[in-house]
């Protein structure tokens, strides 16, 4: 009798603990709910973190190509006033693959004529492509002739 | 009985539960992961980015240096400012004879001296161990430069090699002209006629090179020459005189 009595608590004890199917799928399903809301969350702050890194160095590579561009119209003898260097550099915009820091740098009479990446945009001075020498030269505003 | 062994995984779940609420209220503002390689863009900033602003003041301090320096020397006949020629000057100009003696000036040399000067005022904290005028181009070698940064130090050159659009040589081309110009007609009667026919195109008589000054009998005579290279895309007019008191010797060639 007693043998009996102990096999039949063995069987209600494995029941007890998955008595319902339901509780099993309820447990997985809700398991699986949790690891999605921690995916998600941590994947939107990766997602943050990898824009931010690609923001900073694509801005960087702005800043880099700048200052070259600068660099090379110094070393070919262009005038630069050393006060607008650091101004010419927040003003530089890629385009095309190209750094644009002033008129000269366009390279489409479209481009030039509409002030593609606008900078110009705030200052006196404008661009004008000049179709003799099919290059974009600044100007300023109001000698537009 | 039943046994209770069972709701144990039922409070695992609902202890899972409160630990992400209790997560997700205290970090209100989500997840933040630092950025991928802020310490690397962190030194190309602060080292590589400011290392090239730098060269880019250095060069254009020096190409600005050059060509006022060229544009000065031009105005005074080859001499600074400040300082006249051997021969002395005529109505503010430079003189480059006195009747037979020649006071043709060495610029490259004077503009050497002077743009060492210059530079140690534009950038005081570079040093040039060495300054050169080679064709068009202008030179400076620098001693290495350092930048520190509580993380990490950066060196950089901050030597030179800038084409200013102007050759020193033009100097040696104006006292041949002037040269000549004083053999043919120095010590002449007719002074004025012989400088009108001999003298070159570009030599205007008188200080101002667009109108030139009517013929005089004066012995001395202030010209403007205009020069054919525009380092600051203005016009470069050299002032200087010639005394043709005196026949004038040409110089003995030693062999």
């Amino acid at each position: 009798m007693y043998g009996r009595a102990c096999s039949m608590n063995s069987i209600i004890n494995k029941k007890a603990q998955t008595q319902h199917l339901a509780d099993l799928f309820l447990t997985v399903v809700l398991g699986a709910l949790v690891l999605l809301v921690v995916g998600f969350m941590f994947n939107a702050a990766l997602s943050t973190r990898e824009s931010k890194t690609l923001t900073t160095t694509v801005e960087f590579r702005r800043m880099d190509s700048a200052i070259s561009n600068l660099r090379s119209k110094v070393l070919a003898g262009e005038d630069i006033t050393p006060g607008a260097v650091d101004s010419l550099i927040e003003q530089s915009k890629v385009l095309g693959g190209k750094i644009i820091t002033t008129c000269s740098d366009y390279f489409t009479a479209e481009d030039c004529n509409l002030d593609a990446v606008q900078i110009g945009l705030g200052s006196v001075v404008s661009c004008r492509w000049e179709k003799k020498t099919k290059s974009c030269t600044t100007v300023v505003r109001g000698d537009l002739r | 009985m039943n046994n209770k062994r069972g709701a144990l995984l039922h409070w695992v779940v609902v202890g899972v539960f409160l630990a992400i609420g209790v997560f997700l209220v205290a970090a209100r503002s989500g997840i933040r992961l630092p950025e991928q390689g802020r310490w690397q863009l962190d030194f190309l900033e602060q080292t590589y980015l400011q290392a090239e602003k730098d060269q880019l003041q250095i060069e254009l301090a020096a190409l600005h240096a050059a060509q006022e320096l060229v544009v000065m020397l031009a105005k005074n006949g080859g001499y600074l400012p400040g300082s006249a020629s051997p021969c002395g000057a005529f109505q503010g100009t430079n003189l480059w004879n006195r009747q037979a003696e020649r006071c043709f000036p060495d610029a490259k040399r004077t503009a050497l001296g002077q743009m060492e000067a210059l530079l140690r005022e534009k950038l005081p904290a570079t040093t040039f161990t060495e300054l050169g005028f080679q064709g068009t181009f202008a030179y400076g070698k620098g001693q290495l430069q350092m930048i520190t940064t509580p993380s990490a130090s950066y060196t950089y050159d901050p030597s030179y090699a800038l084409d200013i659009r102007y050759n020193f040589l033009e100097y040696e081309q104006l006292k041949q002209e002037a040269e000549r110009l004083l053999i043919r007609c120095g010590g002449r009667a007719d002074t004025a006629d012989c400088i009108h026919d001999a003298k070159p195109l570009t030599w205007k008589r008188g200080t101002l090179c667009i109108r030139e000054e009517p013929l005089s009998a004066q012995k001395i005579v202030p010209f403007c020459v205009v020069s054919r290279y525009r380092p600051d895309d203005a016009l470069l007019e050299y002032h200087l005189a010639l005394d043709f008191t005196t026949a004038y010797p040409p110089l003995e060639v030693v062999s």
